[in-house]
């Protein structure tokens, strides 16, 4: 059941309608009924049973951690590799088989390629649905009760729905405990007009950025791609950039989807995505890109890798060697950490080298490069006299921004970590800017109207992103308004007239209809970030 | 008083919520209504069905390309009097045509209703394309008989999407027309056929051997019985037919023995046109548009045929001058000019310059004439006399001059190759303009003023002049479209 569907969009209305005729008391365990019905419609049976197999053991193991266990530490290690073992195993199971198959290549054994495509498509018929999602969502759960931040739940039914909460069951935001559980239970949900208008346009908005934009970006990414043979030079570094707003608008899009159902039932959402386009630098880029992954990380990984007992002694190594004052300007063990955490967001992304170098080790060794460069930057800058407070050199720290990003991106949409090179090879073959200017984008699947389109809806969507910016950093986050600047926007349209008001979004509305890339001819109902 | 103010802004956020509801339902119906495709495959036919007068369709027509194609409700009309109605569409199955009668019967109680069964035979599936999918259930109101239709009609996985029709059609607003938004097709005046016009030749096919069965499919035999139970119940006479075409397999006539067996068994009349070709006069060589359909001259045959069974079988009431069924008299008018029009191009074609004049003699064509500088008059002398018929006298063949004529009459004369006029046909003020460039290229423009204002009938129409030629632009009122340019030596 997608979340652009006729049946997603009925599912919803009596999910809504039912939700706010209850009380307070059966409101979460309706949301957690939903919950269990949409999961079933997007599963197998067998995939269902794993599912609530694996939520029953992670219940069970809070449980031991916090009461009844001699070595709570012990519950937890092993609950935790049970879970990464199950998420690695069924999730990227393709990924540590072609690993084996080259090790044992290395010793000139072969693999027996019947057994190979049995065991991908076991593990594939096996795999639960969104796992990626609620396995991250419970182990930071399980580290947060382990570690004291939180109160441990006891309501099997109310863990269950933290850990399946619908919305959340598409892909992310990847919440924690914290974030969510004051609103799934804790209070009485009452329907609300400009809450649900406000949620209702939101959603809107998502559709607009994915059918219209994301869409038929994919169509000019898909041709080029697919053919790169056909398309060397710059065209490649067009569908490079094309596809970085086409993942932009299909994950943001969908995160709009998913945070105005959520605000609809009065669950307010962490952000995911905060005008990541107007970054300076590209570890500012990933704390404005999937926000909630890059958090969890940082709150489960990053730190955790930093306090383990080889890490401090490693510090400490490095202290002695080299000083305090140079571990501080170099700081080894916490770029250690970095890359581990680049790593670990390469291997979520899939199982391949392409995932691990272009958004994982590539996105962390430029990150690492860039923060140690630092200091000679400062002196050049001051040794050239460049001017550093004006919009000129804003605007050159996010263009050059933009281009890394696109460069380590490119791979995530290349199939393979050769095939990405050998379109980077391509690329720099040919200089062919006059394709900017002879047509020639037209020709790449999409007519010069349909190019039209693209480019007046994109102007939109930079408008609505200029607003963004403008108001970011007015207010702080919080808990209702994670991220105010968005909520800024969305004032300012609320302040409105309402009759100015109805009529932008009817024309939203005819837009996505008219402009929509669904129907028959196109798989609109695929997110790209869906696959996890 | 905040108890009050409460309360009040409650209740505007109420209205709200209502208004902003029903603004998008009403945008969405809009939308859906105009990027629907306006197609005489099956939509059209619903849609027109639905504005016919309660109670006034006699003999409902059912099924396939072979009924509206074949079944010309002009000639029933003008040789029976009989008021019928093609509620057909394109390679329409048993479980389409089950639903089409379902729908038909809400607001008509026919005499009798025709179906023809030629679908299972030419089709044999039991899931069609989705593009006759859409013409098949696109036109039917949104009601559960519609629901129902979709369901039966689509793979289970595409159901959801085939149920909302704008899935399949939003792409259409890259073409929207002045038809999109005024859905003219969709009139009272239309009665569903559609005539196809190109001639190819055949050998008429000979099935007087095939005699053996084979059997329908599960699905095509459990709606078949369920047409013949449902209209049974609605105590109306049914009549099966297999209308003429080039059958090509055993199976197909193998499946028409089956269904004919079948209306044996439950009683239900049949007639199987292609064994019956003498008796309608049937000529494959010039009465064939392609494989599966009758071209003009072959659907006024079958139809003259099948009306005349009907006339003499049914007691079906002749009601022409009934002013209630006047929208039938439209359509056969329309009809006829429209073979007139399909006459006058033939004619143009096989370059008949007699025939050709002779057939423009007709009130509801408005005609331009251009007669060039110093214009011997026709080469052959014969013709002068279809001239003057139209009101072109023999003094009047001297140019330069422009004519416009229409009833045998010139309504309009000048002396110059270009003109642009005004000009009332009765119904309506028709605006015609013709310029000449230094080629000698002539083009033309027509435009109505229609319930929308003045509207553009035809782009500027490019012609050749050629020297010493008498040049002749043909309007036909009732079709409300041009038949082009001819010349004439």
């Amino acid at each position: 059941m997608s979340l652009i569907s006729l049946q997603f969009t009925v599912f919803f209305l009596i999910v809504m309608i039912v939700y706010f005729m209850l009380p307070a008391k059966m409101q979460w365990l309706w949301l957690l009924m939903a919950g269990g019905v949409f999961y079933y419609f997007n599963a197998s049976s067998l995939q269902c049973i794993i599912f609530v197999i694996f939520l029953i053991l992670n219940y069970a193991a809070s449980l031991r951690i916090t009461e009844g266990s001699r070595n709570p530490s012990r519950v937890f290690r092993t609950i935790i590799l049970f879970d990464v073992i199950m998420l690695m195993g069924l999730k990227y199971t393709d990924f540590f088989y072609d690993i084996y198959r080259w090790i044992t290549g290395l010793f000139g054994h072969g693999i027996n390629e019947g057994i190979y495509m049995k065991v991908i498509y076991y593990a594939d018929a096996l795999c639960p649905p969104r796992i990626s999602y609620f396995s991250l969502i419970v182990m930071g759960y399980l580290t947060d009760v382990y570690w004291g931040r939180i109160k441990l739940q006891r309501n099997p039914g109310k863990f269950a729905l933290f850990a399946s909460y619908f919305p959340l069951m598409t892909s992310g935001p990847i919440v924690q405990y914290e974030q969510v559980s004051g609103s799934l239970w804790d209070k009485k949900h009452e329907f609300s007009y400009e809450r649900f208008i406000s949620g209702a346009q939101r959603v809107l908005w998502g559709i607009f950025k994915k059918l219209v934009i994301s869409e038929r970006l994919a169509v000019m990414v898909n041709e080029i791609y697919d053919n790169y043979e056909l398309y060397p030079g710059l065209y490649v570094v067009f569908a490079a950039a094309c596809f970085a707003f086409q993942l932009y608008t299909d994950f943001s899009g969908l995160m709009d989807i998913v945070l105005g159902f959520s605000q609809i039932l009065d669950i307010p959402l962490p952000e995911n995505f905060n005008t990541p386009f107007y970054s300076e630098s590209l570890a500012e880029f990933w704390r404005r890109w999937h926000i909630t992954l890059g958090g969890w990380l940082k709150s489960y990984v990053f730190y955790a890798v930093q306090e383990t007992e080889t890490m401090r002694k490693f510090r400490k190594f490095c202290t002695k060697k080299l000083g305090r004052k140079k571990l501080k300007q170099y700081n080894f063990p916490q770029h250690i950490g970095l890359l581990i955490s680049w790593f670990l967001i390469g291997l979520w992304h899939g199982g391949g080298g392409n995932y691990i170098f272009g958004v994982g080790v590539y996105m962390g060794l430029v990150i690492i490069i860039s923060e140690l460069c630092q200091p000679m930057l400062a002196k050049l800058i001051e040794a050239l006299h460049i001017k550093t407070r004006c919009f000129s050199y804003t605007l050159f720290k996010r263009v050059r921004t933009f281009f890394l990003f696109i460069f380590g991106l490119s791979f995530f949409r290349a199939d393979t970590l050769s095939y990405g090179f050998s379109m980077w090879r391509s690329a720099f073959s040919v200089f062919n800017p006059w394709i900017f200017f002879d047509r020639s984008l037209y020709s790449l699947g999409i007519d010069e109207s349909e190019f039209h389109i693209l480019l007046f809806s994109m102007l939109i969507l930079l408008t609505v992103s200029v607003l963004e910016h403008k108001y970011n950093g007015v207010g702080n986050p919080t808990e209702d308004t994670p991220c105010p600047q968005m909520e800024h926007v969305r004032t300012l349209i609320r302040n409105q007239n309402f009759i100015f008001r109805l009529l932008l979004f009817i024309v939203l509305f005819i837009m996505i209809i008219c402009w929509g890339h669904y129907g028959s001819e196109f798989n609109s109902s695929d997110f790209i970030y869906g696959r996890f | 008083m905040s108890d009050k103010l409460f309360s009040n802004t409650k209740r505007i956020n109420i209205i709200k919520l209502v208004i902003v509801l029903a603004a998008f339902f009403v945008t969405f119906i809009t939308l859906d209504h105009i990027l629907l495709l306006k197609s005489k495959d099956g939509i059209s036919q619903m849609q027109a069905y639905y504005k016919q007068p309660a109670n006034t369709v006699d003999a409902l027509f059912v099924g396939s390309s072979h009924i509206f194609c074949h079944v010309n409700t002009g000639v029933l009309w003008d040789e029976y009097g009989i008021s019928s109605f093609d509620l057909a569409a394109a390679e329409q199955p048993f479980w389409n045509s089950y639903h089409y009668i379902v729908e038909g019967l809400k607001t008509q109680k026919p005499k009798v209703i025709i179906l023809d069964i030629t679908t299972p035979g030419i089709r044999p599936t039991d899931y069609q394309p989705e593009n006759w999918v859409i013409t098949n259930n696109y036109g039917i109101k949104r009601d559960p008989n519609r629901y129902e239709s979709i369901k039966v009609s689509a793979l289970k996985e595409s159901f959801p999407r085939l149920l909302v029709a704008l899935n399949s059609t939003h792409g259409k607003y890259k073409e929207l027309s002045e038809e999109d938004f005024m859905n003219y097709s969709a009139d009272v005046r239309f009665k569903g056929f559609d005539a196809r016009e190109t001639v190819v030749p055949f050998e008429a096919p000979d099935i007087s051997g095939i005699t053996g069965r084979y059997e329908l499919t599960e699905k095509e035999e459990k709606y078949l019985l369920k047409i013949i139970d449902y209209v049974k119940k609605c105590n109306i006479p049914l009549l099966f037919i297999s209308s003429p075409y080039v059958i090509t397999t055993d199976e197909e006539q193998e499946k028409y023995n089956t269904i004919f067996d079948i209306a044996d068994e439950y009683g239900v009349p049949y007639i199987d046109f292609n064994r019956l070709y003498d008796e309608m006069g049937i000529d494959f060589s010039t009465d064939i548009a392609e494989i599966l359909h009758l071209n003009r001259s072959g659907n006024a045959k079958f139809t003259s045929y099948l009306g005349q069974y009907l006339a003499s079988n049914y007691g079906l009431t002749d009601h022409r001058g009934d002013p209630l069924y006047s929208s039938w008299d439209e359509d056969a008018l329309y009809q006829r000019q429209d073979t007139l029009r399909y006459n006058i191009l033939m004619a143009a074609a096989e370059g008949a310059n007699g025939k050709y004049l002779d057939l423009l003699n007709n009130r509801n064509l408005v005609i331009f004439c251009s007669v060039p500088n110093e214009y011997p008059g026709p080469e052959d002398t014969s013709l002068v006399q279809y001239l003057e018929q139209l009101g072109l006298s023999e003094d009047m063949l001297t140019g330069p001059s422009s004519y416009v004529l229409s009833g045998g009459q010139c309504v309009y004369s000048s002396d110059e190759p270009d003109f642009k006029i005004g000009f009332s046909d009765g119904n309506r003020r028709l605006l015609f303009s013709k310029t000449t460039d230094d080629n000698g290229n002539a083009e033309t423009l027509v435009r109505t003023n229609g319930s929308m204002g003045y509207q553009c009938i035809t782009p500027y129409e490019s012609y050749e002049m050629p020297d010493n030629v008498l040049s002749f632009y043909v309007y036909d009122t009732v079709l409300d479209k041009t038949i082009g340019g001819y010349s004439i030596q």
